[in-house]
């Protein structure tokens, strides 16, 4: 009896660390939200209602009539999935060949894939801008995608995904003729889906997210990423009205909180030690 | 953000020294001026030209007065000439933007700068004079207070684009009930009239910002100092006068006392107009461009806000900022320049100032586009004060040290006010030592 007691109290401490944790994380979101539905004076309101007093949708109806929204999250669209896209073509064959292949010169290779993974791109960008206007492609969305191309990251991932592969199944597939590309396609990405969607998802975040890099690399405002519209929102002079800019911040943060209820699961599984050996 | 911007634009500058150059091969050594015709003027647009423009102007109302005003120009001129612009960002972003688009010789003709200065000082930007002149541009016609931002070492590199000024706002109700019925003019009737108005009305009674460059700059001219730099740019006197360890004693003092409260370490705009709405403080200092908005929400919250100069030492004393629209001469040929002269001569017109400031609450910079706007002053009492305030006002003078230098005075302001770690004296010794590397 005594031990049930304990046990029920163990268990009721443990839930309520976990919900109070949960709280957290995810009183920000909670706060966005509710602040992007508050009229603007309820916004500097002491001390702050947890609550709306009053709902309001002006903020998205300011966000939404003022700005060209349409314009700015095709730019995010675009360049976010043709990043992806191209990530896998490069990232995928490439942690292969990491992991599965001898080849002269793999350590010093995989020591620059290492060494990209560490150098911030505030550091690379100036020659990174220069490079493009010389080749005459600033004012495309190339700028913002090219330099994305491949994932450090991504690579070292897949890489430690690919390692723990079984080599007898490799073997079993080019004894029934499949070449790498197959090997890769049939064998390789199904038993590493996870790893895939995570690093696809980490890619997605970090892309959909990025102000630095389409700040610095873009002239043209049509060009622009949603996350510099919100930029465009605040007006230091005015004083920021939270109530727009929570409503903008709502908008971008929207995809990423779906996509990672689907996909949370697929990426604490990526992160996970895989047994099989 | 701004830290690495600021050290992006250092190595732009870096390199645009090192590699500095139009496309006709001239070094940068000094800003440039249209080359003269047979008759000694610039030449005039000769055929239809495209140029890029751009501006700050993101969101709202200010935004819209730009599209509208690209467009007018862009159906109206003589020249054919068609200007194509693009919102940049703030004016950091902006100058940090055009500095890289200049080393990579993909720079607009057009735009406008907060402190034009710095790029001026490496021969980027294009002396006007020579085309004001063929042109008959009255330049004295600009109001006093704007004259100082206009030059670069008697280079005409900067046209006033928008202006605001210091102002005072304060609780009408709250001061009254305090038996109060004018704003103050000078620092010893704020020190009364705010000490009075807290506690009569059981609320904190000032607030000042910390903005070295806005606020404590006119507390510093109305004692009769400089600024916080030297108008020969080679140092700051006001740590050696005693100018700056009276304000920041002064200050020290309200905060102690109790009737005046310390800025908010961040966003202090809004908590500053949170504490007014709430009817938590009575009076502060912000600048008029955020009047429209502070009037607005007060009536909406209830608060009765008045208007006035910014009390200073020696009476009321104001600064002025804002953009200035320049012209690149860098990688630019004498046919884009001269079509963004007329552009810029375009946006400079009386009715061009007078409609943007209504259209966006900054102040007129001519006496005569304020004369356009007699419908507003008329009908708007506050925003007649502002415009006083701001004939009253002086522009920040620009310095290529004044963004780091100022780095190091807020932070040494925000050492005695917010944290209180080190007394008015320990912050001057400190500013004194770290003005040996920023001066040189």
């Amino acid at each position: 009896m005594k031990n049930k007691h304990k046990k029920i109290a163990k268990k009721t401490i443990s839930v309520a660390v976990k919900l109070l944790i949960a709280l957290f994380f995810l009183f920000p979101f909670y706060w966005m939200l509710i602040t992007s539905v508050k009229p603007y004076l309820e916004t500097l309101q002491w001390p702050p209602t947890l609550w709306p007093e009053q709902f309001t949708w002006s903020g998205y109806e300011e966000v939404i009539s003022s700005m060209d929204i349409g314009r700015y999250l095709s730019n995010t669209i675009i360049v976010t999935f043709t990043i992806i896209g191209m990530q896998f073509f490069i990232n995928v064959p490439a942690a292969y060949a990491f992991a599965r292949f001898e080849f002269k010169g793999k350590a010093a290779a995989w020591g620059v894939v290492m060494a990209s993974f560490m150098i911030p791109g505030q550091i690379t960008f100036i020659t990174t801008y220069f490079m493009f206007a010389d080749m005459g492609i600033l004012n495309t969305l190339w700028p913002q995608i090219l330099p994305f191309g491949a994932n450090a990251f991504a690579i070292f991932l897949l890489r430690q995904n690919f390692k723990q592969i079984p080599t007898e199944l490799l073997e079993a597939a080019r004894l029934d003729g499949a070449g790498e590309w197959k090997i890769i396609m049939k064998v390789m990405i199904p038993m590493s889906m996870s790893s895939l969607i995570a690093a696809a998802l980490f890619s997605f975040i970090g892309h959909w997210n990025a102000y630095f890099w389409p700040l610095v690399m873009t002239q043209d405002d049509k060009l622009r990423p949603i996350t510099i519209m919100v930029e465009r929102i605040k007006d230091l002079e005015q004083g920021m009205n939270y109530t727009n800019i929570m409503a903008g911040t709502t908008i971008i943060t929207l995809p990423i909180l779906i996509l990672f209820l689907f996909f949370s699961k697929r990426i604490i599984q990526a992160m996970a030690y895989r047994g099989m050996k | 953000m701004k830290k690495i911007l600021a050290v992006f634009m250092t190595l732009c500058l870096l390199m645009l020294s090192a590699c500095g150059g139009n496309k006709d091969g001239n070094s940068n050594n000094g800003t440039q001026q249209g080359s003269n015709n047979e008759d000694g003027h610039p030449e005039y647009v000769t055929e239809p030209i495209s140029i890029e423009f751009w501006h700050t102007f993101g969101s709202g109302q200010a935004a819209a007065y730009m599209e509208d005003a690209v467009k007018r120009f862009n159906e109206t001129n003589e020249y054919g000439i068609t200007v194509v612009s693009n919102y940049i960002g703030g004016y950091v972003t902006l100058r940090s933007s055009l500095t890289t688009a200049i080393g990579s010789k993909t720079n607009p003709q057009v735009a406008i700068l907060g402190l034009s200065d710095i790029l001026a000082s490496h021969g980027v930007l294009c002396d006007m004079s020579s085309y004001a002149e063929r042109d008959g541009i009255d330049l004295d016609a600009f109001i006093d207070g704007v004259q100082t931002s206009m030059y670069y070492e008697d280079a005409l590199t900067a046209m006033p684009f928008v202006r605001s000024c210091t102002l005072f706002y304060y609780n009408i109700d709250m001061w009254n009930a305090a038996g109060f019925t004018e704003p103050p003019k000078t620092i010893e009737e704020l020190e009364q009239q705010a000490a009075a108005v807290a506690a009569k009305n059981g609320c904190a009674g000032f607030c000042m910002p910390i903005d070295v460059s806005f606020y404590q700059e006119a507390l510093l001219n109305s004692m009769g100092a400089e600024g916080i730099i030297d108008e020969d740019h080679k140092g700051a006197s006001c740590l050696e006068d005693g100018t700056l360890e009276t304000l920041l004693t002064d200050w020290k003092s309200w905060i102690d006392e109790g009737w005046c409260v310390a800025p908010a370490l961040t966003d202090t705009i809004n908590m500053v107009q949170q504490q007014l709405f709430a009817k938590e403080l009575a009076s502060c200092v912000a600048s008029s461009g955020s009047m429209g908005a502070i009037l607005t929400y007060a009536e909406q919250a209830g608060v009765n806000i008045g208007v006035a100069p910014m009390p200073g030492y020696e009476g009321a004393y104001g600064v002025g900022s804002g953009g200035d629209v320049s012209i690149i001469s860098a990688n630019n040929n004498e046919q884009q320049m001269a079509a963004s002269w007329e552009f810029v001569k375009f946006l400079m017109t009386d009715e061009e100032i007078a409609l943007r400031s209504e259209m966006t609450g900054y102040l007129p910079v001519t006496s005569a586009s304020a004369a356009l706007m007699e419908d507003l002053f008329s009908t708007n009492e506050n925003y007649q004060i502002a415009y006083d305030a701001r004939l009253d006002s002086v522009d920040l003078r620009g310095s290529t040290y004044r963004s780091e230098w100022q780095t190091h005075v807020s932070a040494a302001v925000s050492y005695v006010v917010q944290d209180k770690s080190m007394t008015p004296k320990e912050a001057v010794e400190y500013l004194k030592e770290m003005s040996g590397t920023v001066f040189y």
